[in-house]
């Protein structure tokens, strides 16, 4: 693998947390 | 072929066939840890709506805590990426490892100053006062984490600039990395935002028990297993511009699956459980013996008191890593190798293990050094080419009057685009090229070859320095 796969698969895992983190706040909110 | 060829020494098959080796096999195991990775990622989310959270809270400070859970879940994450395990090595790559590490690690400090700046901002209640004196210890807690995790950024992207030693840096960096994990762990449950549920408390505990079991592993563990399976230097030799070879003899158990061209951390002197230790490449072959070999150039740090390293020392070793292998390319053709200076290392490795086998395959390699009379290894590619179908292409910048490279091929300059065009065969564009060198020359051979009609799946490149 190299060091801008590794970027893309980094900035994917960020992303997928950060989509996680808003859908939960914004059920939480209601 | 009509060269002299003296008869294959041992009942070695012509190729490593692994069924786990395979490019599929590979892809599949890469797949599946990143979907392991998305799940971790996740469940924290899952497990705090899954139970009765409260509800009505504005937005921005719904966000600021699930930020800080989020944060969390990417450190609780580090540690595995940086724990050396093999199972997870095996299909990245254990040089790239660490560069994801690092990625990512920005991306938990983002999320974690995302968490911090929206209370600040908005819900100031919420923080409490600053002086630790007078504030809740979790959220002093919380603080130190936050300064823990950006000194750790900080010292890591700005070591070499500001002159940190290789030891005391990796003393800093698991120090802080333990203090601010478990510093996380204490805010999290102590402020109890979202944490109310037995599921939820339980995770984070559980997190943090399989954190405590994976540094336990790594750091105890593992170095148990290496103090009992010491190494001994039997040989240290001169190899040429500067490097040392350091001939290891197992006094335990020998390495185990250990594939052509890859490499190991290596701890001289001080013990197994020290920090002190590096990653080199083993530059021979398992098919020679259970003999491990590590080529050091002095380059800084410790590596030279490692090239100094008295016959007789007590080794130890943790490896194999990596995955600069011909042995993950049974199906290939052939081969194209691109060697600079003490690059030339992982690639020797896979070269002994093609003379021991016997590998038909042509090779083609390009080696570039800055002077003719200090190529390393030049005796050794000279008797490897002896046995199998490898061609060398010598690239000297300044070559002295009137060199003669023969039995191999000379070119002066450097290596780019119309020297790796002029001198690989055109048959050869779709075979693995395995590149290692310094940094500048990978990329512009990866940016020639590219240009060439190679595809990028065919371009595999060891990273040489990991901090």
């Amino acid at each position: 693998m190299r060091p801008r796969l590794a970027l893309i698969l980094a900035l994917t895992l960020i992303a997928v947390t950060l989509a996680a983190a808003v859908t939960t706040a914004l059920i939480l909110t209601g | 072929m009509d060269r002299p060829q003296t008869p294959r020494p041992a009942a070695h098959p012509a190729r490593h066939v692994d069924a786990a080796d395979a490019p599929w096999a590979v892809r599949a195991r890469a797949a599946g840890w990143v979907a392991l990775a998305v799940a971790a990622l996740l469940l924290p989310f899952a497990v705090i709506l899954a139970g009765d959270p409260p509800r009505g809270d504005p937005l921005t400070r719904n966000l600021a805590f699930t930020l800080g859970f989020g944060a969390l879940a990417l450190i609780a994450m580090q540690f595995a990426l940086t724990g050396r395990l093999k199972p997870l090595t095996r299909p990245f790559g254990a040089d790239i490892l660490p560069v994801f590490h690092r990625f990512l690690s920005w991306g938990a400090v983002a999320l974690m100053l995302g968490h911090f700046g929206m209370l600040y901002v908005w819900h100031q209640d919420d923080m409490g006062v600053l002086n630790p004196l007078r504030a809740p210890l979790h959220m002093t807690a919380g603080r130190v984490a936050l300064l823990c995790f950006l000194t750790l950024i900080a010292s890591s992207e700005l070591r070499k600039r500001v002159g940190l030693d290789y030891l005391w840096w990796r003393r800093l960096h698991l120090g802080l990395a333990l203090t601010g994990f478990a510093a996380a762990i204490w805010h999290v449950l102590g402020a109890g935002h979202l944490t109310a549920e037995p599921a939820t408390r339980a995770l984070w505990l559980g997190a943090t028990l399989a954190w405590a079991g994976l540094i336990l592993h790594t750091r105890v563990l593992r170095p148990m297993h290496q103090a009992r399976n010491p190494w001994r230097v039997v040989e240290n030799r001169d190899e040429g511009d500067g490097i040392r070879s350091l001939v290891l003899e197992p006094q335990g158990r020998p390495l185990r699956d250990w594939l052509p061209g890859q490499f190991a951390w290596l701890s001289v002197g001080q013990g197994p459980f020290s920090l002190r230790e590096h990653p080199f490449t083993i530059s021979t072959a398992p098919d020679k013996g259970p003999e491990i070999r590590f080529s050091i150039k002095p380059l800084g740090d410790d590596s030279a008191r490692l090239a100094r390293t008295p016959v007789g020392t007590t080794a130890w070793i943790d490896g194999p890593y990596g995955v600069f292998s011909i042995d993950r390319e049974a199906d290939a053709p052939g081969f194209v190798m691109i060697a600079g200076g003490v690059g030339i290392t992982p690639i020797l490795a896979n070269l002994h293990a093609m003379q021991e086998r016997r590998d038909p395959r042509p090779v083609h390699l390009i080696y570039a050094n800055d002077s003719w009379e200090e190529i390393a290894f030049r005796r050794d590619l000279e008797r490897i080419a002896r046995d199998i179908d490898l061609t060398v292409t010598h690239v000297i910048e300044n070559p002295p009057e009137g060199w003669d490279p023969a039995p191999h091929r000379g070119v002066r300059g450097r290596v780019d685009a119309d020297l790796l065009a002029r001198h690989l065969p055109q048959d050869s564009r779709d075979w693995p090229h395995m590149m290692c060198g310094p940094a500048p020359m990978l990329a512009a051979a990866r940016k020639a070859l590219r240009g060439m009609g190679v595809p990028l799946s065919a371009i595999h490149s060891e990273i040489f320095e990991m901090v």
